[in-house]
């Protein structure tokens, strides 16, 4: 026998025992949760078994006893069907960790673990006096069972344990005789089934894999290479050969990348362990349930994203989940439960980690983010809820109202967001208050080939990672005048409003003086623009290229050390015709260029919201066009549009009334244009044919006071830039808002934001008729006395639309495209020129709260009449546009509202004067 | 050229033998004769295509495709600062040192010879430190002085 103990076999058996350790370990605490489950507690015994097998066979006494003593205590349970108790099944745990520690202990003898005798002693005495207590059967045992026995022989062990087993009465003698033949039937179906597995499976070294894999990433560079000559003579056979070269490399890069796969749940189901004892020693009681165990990524991918999940998971632990009463208050169900999902996903493996707990609050967030100076009170009030919840990756913020031994470790969200990016993936983050936290991990399924844009400057190549890509934008040359500017010497980009700056490689790579650069660039854009625009922490920037050349799939080949100083690369590939391109690092040439430095990412947070909207052509606006059961097109102005989705019929439910879909872990009410308009469908409500079910109705997810909508309809057709005004509707129909000609045709503007009033009840009927009988003197006095309106807006959608309202009322608007423009034409006026300003909220350089704040410092406009006109309407907001001195808080496009709010106010100042 | 023959010289050490002999592999920059300790050489070849790297220093000439591994391209001549003017081609000698592929760019390859420890002597003091941080010492062949460069103070340099 001891010839066959090889160091290769006892290597086994520690592969064996760990691996049974962690199965085990996740049975319990799936029994914990189950209670009774008469499978599970045959997994556990089975396994618990052959650990005690093979721990004799090898001369691990102690290991032996302690699984003989877990191997007893679990028999009465799998007998007779007896509840499990929670104390019981901590000491089974904690008999699991002390095996997996001995096991260490004699796997690398160097690390010293030392577990002495008392330690297994203790543990398994009070094992079996939890189960005593558990079954109230005396089990056993004598101490002397447990004394250590040393220097062992082989077989004297395994007769001694024999031996305990039937002389000293450890167990009842019914049960022993059954623990026998249940055990030797037991390892019939063991060695049965390893017999089965090692014909299928076999061991492999890592370091095996690894080579196999980087010799592949070179036959598919020869490959790459013969197709390309190829290509480029006329050799039938020679390409009929390279075609077939092509496909079986592909396939056997695939096949390979296989092997290296590994099922995500290798480490998932570690958490439910791991989720158990933090609750347990959190005083709380969590679920952790996982969903998409199977979904396979390759080797070092999982262990890189090991850690960070764990901090997720610690994290949604101690901060997310609350204690019990809390859950109470909030009439949550005690236990918090936790969801770890895991999918594939075009390409990349989404992992989700979701939370019941409190969610993240958006103000404690915000002023933690100012007390730390990461960003200011102006900033602060400028930022979405989402772009908040970004300020948890910046660096040393943490929101634990105290440090504890849990999370507070001094790692934050920024480490699990760097370690992500690190191996290409990427991090998003989603709360409701109270509801609970959603934080999505992007990763690819491999490092070793990405996907790259290869483009051209002067005679190199270069390989950008797709990852980091948004989009390209090509400026002709027609264009350039108008598009591409220069701001301070830096070449700058209005990209759909937004001000993009532009990074030229001139600049970059030959270090030319800014002048200099931008001398070239203006020569190049003669020629037209090749720009790139690639996303970083601080937001995006475009990389002005020759020539954008392809898309290929690249084998990353790392750069020697001393090219990291140069920022700018990360890697190096070689190309189909055999020759080196270096790969750029995207954040390295934002470094380089100093854009972290000149924007800090929270000016840029807010720079971002502040320009988001605007538009640079204010004479134009984006139409999305789109066709319902009826004849002629419908649209909406695109400004409104959050998102477009396709859902198919399946995933539509029913709640109530209402039709629903899940929409990014909440519920999206829809609504049908159709139904609100009153067009029927041709064929009438025939019952949906099976065809029908996997039919994908197109939605317009469009935002309203913070919720999202579902807008469908029946096709989207494109998006149109109109330059033509919207004009009235023929006749008055709720619901819709005019016509506006698009191209040739005439198509039918949808008011969609009384649409969702319409649907949702939510339109105040009382207010409406108040304001369809608003006093007629008033109105008199009012079309009498014309007021002179100051209109800072951005949104040339709005701009017409208030503007049109307000001049069929007789008053005088003037427009401003922005806060700073408004202020301008203020300070610039004659005393009385304005009756009234009437202000955005969101709007590109004076928002319209520091745009009323700085009115109403000025004496002589200390009293005019201001009106904030804004799809901004949290609590928060309207209490903030009091504050910094409006009059009147309104909702855009609520034109009745607006007309009364104007008439109050005139009337007011009437009296007043 | 009229650089010296080696192959007469090549016996000499040989025969004036120690049990202590190392195999140098020798080449030319700018006429002038150097060696590397053949056991840090990978391979010798010729003139390949070279990717330049952008915002490098001057004497990373770039890098080559070495059958799909990626060597970087280092040119002694301007390592030395040197200010001749360069040949059209160069030729590499390829050494790998701590997982690092570098292909020092030299103007022509020698032979590979085999000296005795008994001829070497430290680099001399007047020789300008602009070369001689990258040496090792001289060894003292008949109608030559070779000059033996350290692959290791090559890369310590660009790990600078």
């Amino acid at each position: 026998m001891s010839e066959l103990l090889t160091p290769e076999s006892y290597q086994e058996f520690y592969a064996e025992c760990e691996e049974i350790i962690a199965r085990v370990s996740q049975y319990l605490t799936e029994m914990d949760k189950n209670k009774q489950n008469a499978t599970l507690i045959d997994s556990v015994y089975r396994d618990i078994h052959t650990i005690k097998g093979s721990a004799q066979l090898f001369g691990f006494s102690e290991i032996g006893k302690i699984a003989h003593a877990m191997e007893a205590s679990l028999e009465p349970a799998r007998r007779r069907n007896i509840p499990l108790s929670p104390d019981w099944m901590d000491c089974l745990l904690s008999c699991l960790d002390l095996i997996e520690r001995l096991i260490k202990a004699k796997k690398d003898p160097i690390l010293g673990y030392k577990i002495d005798q008392d330690t297994i002693y203790l543990t398994v005495s009070h094992l079996i006096e939890a189960a005593t207590r558990n079954f109230k059967t005396d089990l056993f045992v004598t101490k002397d069972f447990f004394v250590p026995i040393e220097t062992p022989d082989r077989r004297q062990i395994s007769q001694s344990s024999e031996s305990l087993l039937s002389d000293h009465s450890l167990l009842s003698p019914e049960t022993q005789t059954h623990s026998q033949n249940s055990a030797q039937s037991r390892e019939k179906e063991e060695t049965s089934s390893t017999n089965k597995e090692s014909a299928s499976t076999i061991r492999v070294q890592v370091t095996l894999l690894d080579r196999l894999m980087n010799l592949v990433g070179e036959m598919v560079l020869v490959r790459n290479q013969v197709l390309q000559y190829s290509h480029d003579h006329e050799d039938f056979t020679l390409l009929n050969l390279s075609q077939k070269l092509d496909l079986v490399t592909s396939e056997l890069q695939e096949e390979v990348m296989k092997t290296r796969m590994q099922p995500i749940g290798t480490i998932l189901s570690k958490f439910t362990r791991f989720v158990r004892d933090l609750a347990r020693d959190l005083n709380k009681t969590i679920e952790i349930s996982i969903e998409g165990a199977e979904t396979e990524l390759d080797k070092t991918l999982i262990e890189a994203i090991k850690d960070p999940l764990t901090h997720i998971i610690r994290n949604a632990c101690d901060h997310g989940i609350e204690d019990a009463e809390e859950r109470r208050k909030f009439s949550k169900a005690p236990t918090g439960k936790i969801l770890v999902s895991s999918l594939q996903e075009s390409g990349q493996v989404v992992v989700e980690i979701l939370d019941d707990g409190r969610g993240l609050d958006p103000k404690k967030l915000l002023s933690k983010a100012i007390e730390k100076k990461f960003i200011s009170q102006e900033q602060a009030q400028l930022l979405s809820d989402r772009e908040i919840f970004q300020l948890i990756f910046i660096p040393g913020f943490s929101t634990a109202d105290k440090v504890n031994p849990v999370s507070g470790r001094g790692v934050g969200m920024d480490v699990v967001k760097t370690n992500i990016e690190k191996i290409g993936g990427t991090v998003e983050i989603k709360s409701e208050l109270n509801r609970g936290t959603c934080i999505r991990l992007r990763i690819p399924l491999t490092l070793a080939i990405v996907p790259a844009l290869i483009v051209r400057f002067k005679n190199n190549r270069f390989a950008i990672p797709q990852v980091k890509l948004l989009e390209l934008v090509r400026v002709d040359a027609s264009e350039t005048q108008n598009k591409l500017e220069f701001l301070q010497g830096k070449p700058v980009f209005r990209l759909r409003g937004n001000l993009l700056p532009l990074v030229s490689l001139d600049e970059i790579i030959e270090e030319k003086s800014a002048d200099a650069s931008q001398e070239s660039l203006k020569r190049q854009t003669e020629n037209g623009v090749n720009i790139i625009v690639l996303a970083t922490d601080s937001g995006p920037f475009g990389l002005i290229v020759d020539e954008i050349l392809d898309t290929a799939d690249i084998v990353v080949k790392p750069l020697a050390k001393f090219f990291r100083k140069l920022m700018i690369y990360s890697g190096a590939t070689i190309m189909g015709d055999g020759s080196v391109s270096l790969i750029f690092d995207v954040l390295g040439i934002a470094a380089k260029a100093n854009l972290n430095q000149n924007r800090s990412r929270n000016q840029e947070l807010g720079t971002r919201i502040q320009t988001r909207g605007s538009q640079n052509q204010p004479e134009t606006q984006e139409m999305l066009l789109f066709s319902l059961k009826s004849d002629g097109n419908f649209t909406i102005p695109l400004c409104l549009v959050q998102r477009l989705e396709e859902f198919s019929r399946q995933e539509i439910e029913v709640s109530g009334r209402h039709r629903i879909v899940q929409y990014r872990d909440a519920v999206l009410p829809l609504i049908s244009l159709n139904q609100v308009l009153g067009f029927s469908a041709p064929e009438g409500e025939s019952p949906p044919t099976a065809q029908a079910e996997s039919e994908k109705v197109p939605i317009i997810v469009i935002q309203k006071r913070n919720r999202l909508y579902g807008i469908e309809v029946d096709r989207i057709i494109d998006i149109f830039l109109a330059d033509r005004e919207i004009e009235d509707p023929i006749r008055e129909t709720p619901g819709i808002l005019g016509n506006i000609i698009l191209g040739n045709e005439v198509s039918t503007v949808i008011d969609v934001l009384s649409v969702i009033d319409l649907m949702t009840g939510q339109v105040d009927s009382k207010k409406e008729s108040h304001a369809r009988e608003a006093p007629q003197a008033l109105k008199e006095l009012m079309t009498s006395k014309p007021l002179r309106i100051l209109f800072a807006e951005d949104t040339i959608f709005f701009v017409k639309q208030v503007s049109k309202i307000l001049t069929s009322q007789g008053h005088h608007v003037t427009h401003a495209g922005d806060g700073a423009q408004a202020l301008e034409i203020l300070e610039k006026s004659r005393p009385g020129e304005f009756d009234l300003v009437l202000s955005d909220i969101e709007m590109p350089k004076l928002n319209g709260f520091q745009l009323a704040q700085k009115i109403r410092s000025l004496k002589e406009f200390s009293g005019i009449p201001m009106i904030a006109l804004t799809t901004r309407m949290r609590e928060s907001d309207i209490e903030r546009g009091k504050n910094v001195g409006f009059n009147r808080y309104i909702e855009k496009l609520k034109s009745d509202q607006l007309i009364e709010a104007i008439q109050e106010i005139s009337h007011e100042r009437t009296l007043s004067h | 050229m009229s650089e010296p023959s080696l192959t007469s010289n090549q016996e000499a050490p040989k025969s004036a033998e120690n049990r202590d002999t190392v195999q140098f592999s020798t080449f030319f920059v700018s006429g002038r004769l150097y060696g590397i300790d053949v056991s840090s050489v990978q391979e010798v070849t010729k003139s390949l295509p070279i990717t330049e790297v952008p915002l490098a220093p001057n004497y990373i000439h770039g890098l080559i495709n070495l059958r799909g591994q990626i060597a970087t391209a280092v040119s002694l001549r301007d390592l030395f600062e040197l200010k001749d003017p360069a040949p059209n081609e160069f030729m590499n000698v390829v050494c790998r040192l701590d997982g690092v592929l570098i292909s020092l760019l030299v103007d022509e390859i020698g032979d590979v010879i085999e000296l005795s420890q008994n001829s070497f002597e430290p680099t001399p003091d007047t020789i300008s430190p602009k070369v001689a941080k990258f040496m090792d010492g001289i060894y003292k062949i008949p109608g030559h002085l070779l000059s033996i460069i350290e692959v290791k103070r090559v890369l310590g340099v660009l790990n600078e």
